[in-house]
């Protein structure tokens, strides 16, 4: 039961985080580098 | 409709400061010009029905750079609501050149009389009432650094904007010339009743060719035109922009003659004095290195390194994974789940944010150099040496932008207009040890090279040496033959750091590096975990035996003679592609963090074992002269605008990185008595082609002829 349910946190955090990811490359909110909203991330588009 | 509020001025005169200020972002602000190469739009903080824009610094509205053509283009065709000109009251003659362009677009102006506080300190006074009068626009005293009178300025364009009242400036040109720019307002139709009518005018008088391209004139029109203008040229003998640059200054000299109060005209100021001893011909190099060496000191070796250490082996050593582990295990989590939280998460991400100190001190030491004005100063002197192989000091800047990540230095490159010049900078921008590099640096200088205190400045020089090498030796090169651009950079005056700015860059930099651990580098310390925990049978193994071990061990033969054949270095490097962070994330996970803790032995202590101290010193000069991550990748790509100079600059970096590698490691066993007759002959023959193309003359007419061809 542990393994299931913290098993089920973890990829869901990872599945969340490669589907944000995913999209701000898509919107243009980050160049891909993973750290979006950096102070020089309006110069990466 | 929202009102839209342009910021326009000169480079360094505090745009972006203000911008900040009235928007409340956190916009890069640097004190060199190309910071804002495009515009960038923010709400009035307190009025969300205003937006503010950001433009690129500019001297003139004359089409030369891309920085003028993005502001001319936005101020002339999409025209704002209201400009808030920004003039450096310190620098006012050469700041008011701009200032009498933009009050001929017709559109509201404002001026913010910026950095008061410098004029009021040199003892001068600007009368704002008789400047305003003038200029025929409102006057607002403003220092943007101390956020003062920025909100004032902001609202008096709101009400011009609503009110659309145009400048009206009392300044003339000189009769000859006005009868010139009134027969030319007149004779074409189109820009007769037109609010830019001025601009126009004077824009066809200087023969504009974009203007002229834009108007698309008859051409009758354009030979009538043509007619005023060469009258006029022979009435003053000169050509027609000399004509209008001499009018605009004499105008200037009367404006400030009027309004501006110097106490000592000749007098040195504290800056310039200075600068006598940093911008010497002969000190300045010295002192550069003295200083970088004991930034990269102090943030590495000594404050960041003490404070990473105990974050390494404290709170990623004792405290966390024990921690963790016990947890799992005490709810009876399954063995193979413990082994992707500890090992893949907490190993390879913790080795990541342990060397965040280091990187929160670096930060704090570059910000204050930026922010007192001395990195401005860095391309200046640089510009001597760049100039030496035929790059400019322009081409430094994105590799000052580079320090921070690769991506926005690369994208900075498109300031430079020489073709050869900007395809060399973004070939050789990256060599600069980003911030994503800096784990590498500090995980080779603390764990192989306990308390050297070359080690991690060297990363920095070789960097700056990789450039200088890389720019002689391409210059020599078809496709990258050519004169400097040339350079023209407006020293800012030095003061004292501003804590607010220091602050701001250090913990954003900081945000961002936290950021991504927690997300790409998570994933891909992740996927390093399953590759290295599972064989092809899904089974799950030692690493020894895993996918990735079996993966890397097919590359690994390539590094050997460079000194780390091994395939965990091997894969280590090729993670790097994905984020440079990676290379450390992949050894936390690979070399593990978890049983060397328990015995109380320092983290890294594994990774010491399977490393000499010369292998450590190649395996980081690979990493660090090789092809940039995936992102950098992205950007040169985009920004050589092809895939084949993109290969070029890809295998450029990755061949220069492994022969630099291969030659430091060769030479190293050679003094050790350790002598490869294949490899060491190898070295010896790349040193010998790197000196024959240091020293081979360059082919200026082969260039030429090019040139010549070309035209």
């Amino acid at each position: 039961m542990a393994t299931f349910i913290i098993g089920a946190i973890v990829f869901g955090i990872l599945a969340l985080i490669s589907i944000n990811l995913y999209k701000n490359r898509k919107k243009g909110t980050t160049c891909g580098c993973g750290c979006e909203g950096c102070p020089s991330a309006n110069r990466c588009k | 409709m929202p009102i839209k509020i342009a910021l326009a001025g000169n480079p360094n005169s505090g745009k972006t400061t203000m911008f900040n200020h009235l928007t409340g972002s956190t916009q890069y602000v640097g004190n060199w010009p190309g910071v804002t190469v495009e515009k960038k739009e923010g709400r009035l903080k307190g009025d969300k029905d205003v937006i503010i824009q950001d433009l690129p610094g500019i001297y003139s509205l004359s089409p030369y750079t891309l920085e003028e053509v993005v502001s001319r283009n936005y101020l002339v065709n999409e025209m704002p609501d209201a400009i808030i000109n920004i003039v450096d009251a310190s620098n006012i003659e050469r700041n008011l050149y701009l200032t009498t362009q933009l009050l001929e677009i017709g559109v509201p102006v404002v001026i913010a009389l910026n950095m008061i506080d410098v004029v009021r300190k040199n003892g001068d006074v600007i009368d704002i009432k008789k400047l305003s009068e003038a200029l025929g626009c409102e006057v607002v005293e403003t220092a943007a650094v101390k956020g003062t009178g920025s909100k004032e300025v902001a609202a008096k364009a709101v009400v011009l904007a609503s009110k659309g009242t145009k400048p009206s400036p009392r300044y003339k040109f000189s009769d000859t010339v006005e009868a010139a720019l009134t027969e030319i307002e007149n004779l074409v139709d189109s820009i007769s009743n037109h609010r830019s009518r001025r601009f126009f005018a004077v824009k066809l008088f200087e023969r504009d060719e974009k203007i002229l391209e834009q108007l698309k004139l008859d051409e009758n029109t354009i030979n009538r035109i043509e007619e005023i203008i060469s009258k006029v040229e022979n009435e003053l003998d000169d050509d027609s922009e000399s004509i209008i640059t001499n009018e605009r200054y004499t105008c200037i000299s009367q404006v400030v003659e009027k309004s501006v109060h110097k106490k000592n005209k000749s007098r040195l100021t504290t800056s310039d004095k200075i600068d006598l001893v940093l911008t010497n011909r002969w000190l300045a190099l010295p002192i550069f290195a003295a200083i970088m060496f004991l930034v990269y000191y102090i943030s590495i070796t000594t404050v960041g390194g003490w404070a990473t250490d105990w974050v390494n082996d404290v709170l990623f050593g004792e405290i966390i994974p024990p921690a963790v582990e016990g947890f799992l295990v005490s709810v009876g989590c399954a063995d193979w789940l413990i082994s992707l939280i500890v090992d893949g998460i907490v190993g390879g991400v913790g080795a990541v944010l342990g060397f965040l100190p280091q990187m929160i001190v670096l930060f704090f030491c570059l910000s204050i150099l930026e922010d007192c004005g001395y990195m401005a100063r860095i391309a200046f002197i640089m510009d001597r040496i760049f100039r030496k192989f035929g790059l400019s000091g322009k081409s430094f800047i994105p590799m000052l932008v580079a320090t921070g990540c690769g991506v926005p230095g690369v994208m900075a490159s498109r300031t430079i207009e020489n073709e050869s010049d900007r395809r060399i900078t973004i070939m050789t921008t990256t060599f600069m040890p980003c911030s994503a590099k800096l784990p590498i640096i500090a995980l080779i200088a603390g764990a192989m090279f306990r308390d050297s205190a070359w080690v991690a400045p060297s990363a920095y020089f070789v960097g700056i040496a990789a450039i200088i090498v890389s720019g002689i030796i391409l210059k020599k090169f078809k496709g990258f033959i050519g004169d400097p651009a040339p350079f023209v950079m407006e020293l800012p005056k030095y003061h004292l750091p501003s804590p607010k700015t220091v602050s701001i860059h250090m913990f954003d930099r900081a945000k961002s590096f936290v950021k991504k651990a927690g997300t790409v580098i998570l994933l891909a310390c992740v996927g390093v975990w399953f590759l290295s925990s599972f064989n092809w049978t899904l089974t799950m193994v030692d690493a020894e035996n895993s996918i990735l071990a079996s993966l890397g061990k097919i590359i690994a033969p390539i590094f050997a003679p460079l000194g780390w054949g091994d395939w965990k270095s091997a894969v280590s490097t090729l993670n790097g592609l994905i984020a440079k962070e990676n290379v450390v994330g992949t050894f936390g996970v690979l070399y593990g963090v978890e049983e060397v803790s328990e015995n109380g032995a320092e983290v890294w202590a594994a990774l010491q074992a399977s490393y000499t101290q010369l292998a450590a010193y190649s395996f980081l000069i690979f990493n660090l002269l090789c092809a940039p991550c995936f992102a950098a990748i992205g950007a040169i790509r985009r920004e050589m605008g092809n895939a084949k100079w993109t290969l070029i600059a890809l295998g450029y970096q990755t061949g220069l990185a492994y022969a630099v590698s291969l030659i430091i490691y060769q030479f190293g066993m050679m003094f050790t008595g350790n002598f490869s007759v294949i490899f060491g002959t190898l070295a010896i023959i790349l040193v010998a082609a790197f000196v024959y193309l240091l020293f081979k003359p360059v082919n200026k007419h082969e260039g030429l002829t090019r040139k010549a061809m070309a035209s």
